[in-house]
């Protein structure tokens, strides 16, 4: 192919445009770099494309193959374009998809930079892919990677404009480091001030349908996948003290609809988020009796690209971005495609639903008719032994411990009615297991109950009081609806495995092959080494602190931050402020790019002696440039005769220290008594 | 031994009217072991100047006259056959002297030249197999006719870089020349002067340039005088390394001379044009012919205090 190439090819590569060595060096190890991180979501087939055409490029520099004619590059052009849109067919327009012909773009490039001008382009290119990878990932190690990229590929700019002597490529980025080093106080007051503005558009990732989480189903093995997943679900950090584990039960979604085998949201609960019943009023929202005291907490949340919102029951909402359902599930007005970050209040203890019409409550009891027929028969003959609603759910928890039941990560398959195949055949299950069979029993027997999924407990990490929520940590729990108690929540997995819901699921699974199956070589495997566990926690701190404080920062932080120095902060205030801060630094750069250099290279004397020179030059009586300093005395002192001794002591002494002494520490008094003399003189003078 | 090089200087001046500075350029040049090539046209005082200043220094003295017939063995020596002895025995040629007046260098074949030049270099020379050194001190006073005039072979710059001056003589000024048309025929021939010195007043004034000193700000100022001829696009090429320790051994010689233990910019400046006029060449002048002109701008141009 490459043969093929070189005969084909038009362009004379004498008298093309010769990419400097150390430019080039620089923009192909940028290239590689910058690529590198996208090489997972691109198909094989096109990073060997992107491979071959760095290669050649080398090949071409060497000499050892001619730039590609029109005709091959147009027909390289064509096949990959064509099996693009054969890789991606309708998501070809997709983010993945376009971020993936930039890049392929870029690397056709290198075969046609003729000109200096196409090797620009490159570059400038090169800057804006780079900032493509942020679309995946914004963590502190990813942007310290792309400063890295950034360096490179200013070493490679910058090695384009410099002349042949510059052949080291390590000093060139050194240089490019050093300019960096620069713009890092102008970059850090830009991102401080400059106006957060919302974007105008906004792409889909196509990525999103493969988040590790929750989802808005539950059926049996659903939760005890996500527990094989070390991924970061959410922080929180709480003001005041943190509650105990136990109390710690995430709620996220509220599933109501059974059809034997599967739980669901109904759907035609949905849009109406307040009130469920036309005829309701949205007071309930306002009967919640609150008792004790209030928790206050800020949650950072991972990418869902979903609605639902993590809280504490009963929640609170102090945020217009997000609306409660009539279930209190929270949602957020918004899909979260980012890392969201939100303040709520919860009050743990609470009654919520005391008084809630019958009519209302008959959602929660529908069951789908001929199925799990003995679970019904069983529930029927619990309810009659037991005296009341209440006696009735211990009964059953009892039933669960009692019993041999099992709390594992790899149950048995469950068939078509998985209720009676659970609770009389095989006995094992995971949480999932237990909520759903402890629900359709409730249900079965007449009291409202339904699933909550969420996430249960967290590892508090001690350096910055946070509380992180990984994916293992997804739970499944009941709510069931008493007389006289509204809404209360029961679990029926604290009532087989405790140590679940007390330690948290990695300890309760640390033994379990199938526990972080998916989690590769994770820090969190090492938890039994109190180094590396430690290491971890203070890992976790800077990642927090990363995620809050600079991917966080939004408009309201940067309000936050101008109301130290404001009474009222309007947006006016900070674009005229960040006018007024760049005006001052451009000045500045521009007084010392203006100014005259420096001589700080000088010896002291000589600077002095500059010093005198400038003086006199203001009178008109500048030194020549090639005058020796007696010369110029002479001339001086037939010009201003009055002046002509003490010229002629500065003079000597000058002469003295610079042209007949060997350096020594005496210079220093001497030095000082020169400058006392020219300032005497420059008094004298005016 | 100041008085010494300030008698030697008048006792030049008798016979050279007007050329102080002239006389003190070659004594430097000599003082600082280097040969000294003078160009002038005809008839400007060349080789009274350079028989002059063998007389007053004492040295053994031979003076070769360059014509284009003269062969390398007429200045090397010849080796014959003795009949009497019955052996061939060698007959050192005028080169083993000295001091050599080497008059119109220019004149002679390249040949010629460079078997001159060789022997300048290397203080040696080797006639059929044998090496034979050069006596000490070995000066050599090369005079030559600028190179347009007729007849003349130009010395290529590799060898014109063996020089370590060139001076030009010029024209006396008025009333130097009116003192010789006066004294015309009464004029004191060379060989009525006054010897001032001798070889070992050279070979301690030659030890003690090293212990002359220039400062870190004279080095400076050479070093920027050296980048400018490298920088500026004025030059076709700038001084050489051996340029540059040329000038800067000159200028010691000259501050010694002038009884200093250090050098002064002065001192560069005075032994700056003899030193580096026939080191450069102009891009706009490949003859070489207005050499002045490089070392008066190197003079102007280059700051001596230093920015």
């Amino acid at each position: 192919m490459f043969a093929a190439l070189k005969n084909k090819s038009n362009i004379d590569t004498e008298t093309a445009y010769q990419v400097p060595r150390t430019s080039l060096t620089w923009m192909l190890v940028a290239l590689v770099a910058i690529i590198a991180p996208h090489v997972p979501r691109m198909p094989v087939w096109l990073v060997g494309v992107c491979a071959v055409c760095v290669l050649a490029r080398v090949l071409i520099h060497q000499g050892r193959l001619s730039y590609p004619g029109f005709l091959i590059k147009a027909g390289i052009v064509i096949i990959v374009m064509t099996a693009m849109v054969a890789q991606f067919g309708r998501d070809v327009f997709a983010t993945e998809s376009t971020v993936a012909i930039l890049i392929v773009a870029i690397c056709l490039k290198l075969l046609e930079m003729h000109r200096k001008r196409d090797v620009l382009l490159v570059v400038y290119l090169s800057y804006f892919t780079l900032i493509a990878e942020f679309i995946w990932s914004q963590s502190i190690l990813i942007a310290a990677y792309m400063v890295g990229c950034v360096l490179l590929v200013t070493a490679a700019l910058m090695s384009l404009n410099q002349t042949e002597e510059y052949q080291n490529p390590l000093r060139t980025l050194k240089l490019s480091s050093a300019i960096l080093l620069q713009s890092v106080p102008l970059m850090l007051a830009l991102f401080i001030l400059f106006p957060r503005i919302s974007p105008l558009w906004s792409v889909p990732l196509q990525s999103a349908s493969a988040r590790t989480g929750l989802s808005d189903s539950m059926s049996p093995g659903d939760i005890g996948d996500l527990i094989a997943s070390d991924e970061l679900a959410f922080r929180v950090s709480f003001e005041g003290e943190q509650p105990a584990s136990s109390e710690l039960y995430w709620r996220a979604i509220t599933l109501d609809d059974f059809d034997g085998r599967e739980w669901e949201q109904s759907f035609n609960f949905e849009p109406q988020y307040l009130g469920a019943d036309r005829r309701e009023t949205r007071d309930w929202f306002n009967n919640i009796e609150y008792q004790g005291d209030i928790l206050e907490y800020n949650v950072i949340m991972e990418p869902t690209d979903e609605n639902w919102i993590y809280t504490l029951k009963v929640p609170q909402i102090v945020d217009d971005r997000m609306v409660m359902r009539r279930d209190f599930q929270v949602d957020s007005v918004r899909n979260i495609s980012q890392r969201f970050s939100y303040d709520m209040r919860s009050h743990l203890n609470h009654r919520v639903d005391t008084g809630v019409s019958q009519r209302l409550l008959r959602r929660w009891l529908r069951l789908p008719d001929n199925s799990n027929q003995e679970s019904l028969q069983f529930a029927a003959d619990m309810r009659e032994q037991a005296l009341s609603d209440e006696a009735y759910v211990r009964n059953v928890l009892d039933y669960f411990t009692q019993q041999e039941f099992f709390y594992t990560l790899s149950p048995p398959l469950l068939g078509e009615n998985p209720v009676d195949e659970f609770l009389f055949a095989t006995r094992e299950g995971f949480c999932e297991h237990y909520a759903s069979s402890f629900t359709f029993l409730m249900r079965a027997a007449g009291i409202p109950a339904r699933v909550v999924t969420g996430y249960q407990g967290g590892e508090y990490n001690p350096y910055d009081n946070t509380l992180v929520v990984r994916q293992y940590d997804a739970h499944a729990w009941s709510e069931v609806w008493l007389e006289g108690q509204g809404w209360i929540r029961v679990d029926p997995t604290a009532a087989v495995a405790p140590y679940r819901i007390e330690q948290g699921s990695q300890f309760t699974f640390q033994e379990d092959e199938v526990f972080l199956q998916n989690a590769g070589l994770s820090l969190l495997r090492f938890r039994n080494s109190l180094f590396l566990n430690d290491l971890r926690y203070r890992l976790e701190m800077i990642d927090y602190t990363w995620n809050r404080f600079v991917l966080n920062y939004d408009q309201s932080m940067q309000f936050a931050f101008f109301s130290r120095f404001f009474n009222e902060v309007t947006r006016e205030k900070i674009i005229t402020s960040s006018l007024v801060f760049v005006f001052l630094s451009f000045s500045i750069i521009i007084f010392m790019v203006l100014r005259k250099p420096s001589r700080n290279h000088l010896n002291p004397a000589t600077e002095l002696y500059l010093g005198f020179c400038e003086g006199l030059s203001r009178q008109g009586l500048s030194r020549k440039r090639g005058e020796t300093p007696w010369h110029y005395y002479q001339r001086l002192s037939r010009i201003k005769p009055a002046w002509a001794q003490q010229i002629r002591e500065i003079t000597e002494k000058y002469i003295d220290l610079v042209y007949r002494r060997r350096e020594s520490d005496e210079d220093k008094a001497a030095i000082r008594d020169l400058k006392t003399q020219i300032r005497q003189f420059h008094m004298m003078m005016y | 031994m100041q008085d010494k090089i300030e008698k030697a200087v008048s006792e030049i001046g008798k016979v050279v009217f007007g050329k102080e500075k002239q006389i003190r350029l070659s004594l430097c040049c000599l003082f600082a072991g280097g040969h000294l090539l003078m160009e002038d046209k005809p008839g400007m005082g060349k080789t009274t100047l350079s028989q002059a200043l063998a007389k007053v220094l004492g040295l053994q003295y031979s003076r070769i006259q360059f014509t284009s017939d003269l062969l390398p063995a007429d200045i090397l020596g010849v080796t014959i056959y003795d009949q009497n002895e019955a052996k061939f025995s060698f007959h050192p040629g005028p080169v083993f002297s000295n001091l050599i007046l080497a008059d119109e260098i220019n004149r002679t074949t390249p040949k010629t030249q460079s078997a001159l030049l060789e022997a300048m270099e290397e203080k040696q020379v080797s006639v059929d197999g044998d090496t034979r050194a050069l006596p000490d001190p070995f000066f050599v006073i090369a005079t030559q006719n600028p190179t347009s005039f007729a007849g003349t072979y130009p010395l290529p710059e590799s060898q014109l870089d063996r020089f370590l001056m060139r001076m030009k003589i010029g024209y006396p000024d008025p009333s130097a020349e009116r003192e010789l048309l006066k004294n015309s025929e009464q004029r004191m021939g060379v060989e009525e002067l006054q010897q001032c010195l001798d070889a070992d007043d050279i070979a301690s004034m030659r030890k003690r340039i090293n212990e002359v000193h220039a400062t870190d700000s004279i080095l400076d100022y050479i070093q920027r005088l050296v980048a400018y001829t490298r920088q500026d696009d004025k030059f076709t090429f700038g001084l050489s390394p051996r340029g540059a320790i040329s000038l800067i051994r000159s200028a010691k010689t000259w501050a010694l001379m002038d009884e200093r233990k250090h050098v002064l910019p002065e001192d560069v400046q005075m032994v700056l044009p003899a030193v580096t006029d026939h080191r450069l060449r102009a891009v706009t002048d490949s003859s070489g012919r207005h050499a002045e002109e490089y070392s008066q701008r190197l003079l102007m141009e280059v700051d001596i205090v230093g920015e």
